[in-house]
């Protein structure tokens, strides 16, 4: 499960990425999502940007 | 758990343009449309107790949370009223402009919905303006029968920020953009010949909830608020009313007066603890009512607190996947993890699930009701601790209550 340093982690990512993207609010809406999803193991399918999700991939906790 | 599926709810997309969406509801879920109510109780406290804005009833910890802001969040406010007054008092008399056309004589219901999407309101509903929830001191300026209800969604990165002066600006600014649309609305409805009353959101004629519930555009959360398919209680609410004819909405069911009862994640993190789990019938309708006094203190101190709103799954995910998750799994999506539930309170620290902020007894004192009624109640603890002051003290307090009097009070205000 994600705790708060992974989520920092990637929130800061995300924003140092795609900050001064015009949909950067919509990858930050899909970044919770994602990351909802990723809390019970559930594939985020097409619903998540692709960009999203290799950023949830990267961040997402190892220890189970 | 899978759960099997009762009905789903067709809602326009979040955008304006955008596809319809898909609700599903779980059989599990269901109760009715709307709310469940007693007509017949809502008629009785209409008539024996009937609503006041919270502007002339609470106006004591109206003006007492000014004292405890942070510098910024003051200044802040400051600005936002300068800003926003001169759009108060454009709608307070918008009831009284003529139309400007000959009246369409037609159903214009498809029309202002259209326009009022475009203006960018997220959520646009008809239904009739239910007097049995207006406001005493608004009940001879509110005008005509029928509620447009518009709702505009509050910026999502700010929000999630929550508690913060950076959510602040995202909650007044909202209010700002919000006043100003609703004035070109008003326009609009009367070049179409009809006239358009708008209810400032900064000014509010009554309790809009059960209107927007009425109107099919969310249901009653267990946070108090309305909770509606994109944003949750992420919007600011506002009517216009108006004499044209329209089409009522019908009130929907979405699964929601069930489901907070098994997610329940704003009662278990309200810093305060003034979320109440169980519903309450109060003043004829089943609702999780909310303990004003535990409430208020947070929102006063910490920078309108709203953590109800921020750690709400359907604020933050939107509807369609949360009660999509729930169907598929019997689950809440986001329950018990830090990204929903966890948030930050200034000086304190973070607090994750499971983990709240400690409050002394103290925290909780602060003033209540009117300002003439808190006087009162000063005067009376006084008499009680140090019994009759001499003759002085007492034309001072008579004179402190008559120039309260004097000074009246306004239902102009906003939180």
């Amino acid at each position: 499960m994600f705790k708060k340093p992974d989520i920092d982690a990637l929130f800061d990512e995300l924003k140092a990425k795609f900050g001064g993207c015009p949909d950067y609010e919509e990858l930050l809406r899909d970044a919770h999502l994602g990351i909802a999803y990723a809390d019970v193991d559930r594939s985020p399918g097409d619903e998540i940007d692709a960009r999203v999700a290799a950023l949830i991939e990267k961040h997402r906790p190892r220890d189970g | 758990m899978p759960k099997r599926v009762s009905h789903v709810v067709k809602r326009p997309g979040r955008l304006h343009g955008r596809p319809d969406v898909d609700i599903p509801v779980a059989e599990d879920l269901v109760t009715e449309p709307g709310i469940p109510q007693r007509e017949i109780d809502i008629s009785f406290y209409s008539r024996v107790d009937p609503l006041e804005s919270q502007n002339v009833e609470k106006a004591a910890d109206r003006e007492w949370v000014w004292t405890v802001y942070t510098d910024e969040v003051r200044e802040y406010r400051e600005q936002h009223d300068r800003n926003n007054k001169p759009l108060v008092d454009a709608a307070a008399v918008t009831g009284d402009i003529e139309p400007t056309a000959p009246p369409a004589g037609r159903d214009l219901t498809d029309e202002i919905r259209t326009r009022a999407r475009g203006l960018g309101f997220g959520e646009v509903g008809f239904t009739r303006y239910d007097r049995h929830y207006t406001y005493v001191s608004k009940k001879r300026w509110a005008k005509f029968d029928h509620a447009i209800c518009l709702a505009l969604e509050q910026d999502y990165a700010q929000t999630q920020t929550i508690p913060s002066l950076e959510a602040e600006y995202a909650h007044f600014g909202t209010y700002e953009i919000e006043g100003a649309l609703a004035l070109k609305l008003g326009d609009y409805i009367r070049s179409l010949g009809y006239y358009a009353q708008v209810h400032s959101p900064n000014d509010n004629s009554a309790a809009y909830i059960p209107m927007f519930v009425a109107a099919g555009l969310g249901q009653l959360g267990a946070n108090g608020q309305l909770l509606s398919p994109h944003f949750g209680s992420r919007a600011r609410l506002m009517i216009i009313t108006t004499d044209a004819p329209v089409t009522y909405d019908e009130p929907v069911d979405y699964g929601v007066h069930k489901f907070c009862q098994q997610c329940q994640v704003c009662v278990n993190r309200c810093p305060g603890r003034a979320l109440v789990k169980e519903k309450v019938w109060y003043r004829g309708v089943e609702k999780n009512k909310l303990i004003y006094d535990r409430c208020r203190p947070v929102m006063a101190r910490y920078e309108g607190c709203a953590v109800c709103m921020k750690v709400c799954p359907i604020q933050r995910y939107g509807m369609k996947p949360v009660m999509e998750h729930y169907v598929e799994t019997g689950e809440v999506l986001g329950k018990g993890t830090d990204n929903l539930e966890g948030y930050e309170i200034r000086d304190k620290g973070y607090f994750g699930p499971g983990q709240l902020p400690h409050f002394d007894r103290q925290f909780f004192d602060f003033p209540h009701g009117r300002r003439e009624d808190w006087l009162f109640t000063q005067f009376k603890e006084r008499l009680n601790r140090e019994g009759v002051p001499d003759e002085s003290e007492l034309v001072e307090f008579a004179s402190n209550v008559k120039r309260v009097l004097d000074e009246g009070t306004t239902t102009i205000g906003d939180e």
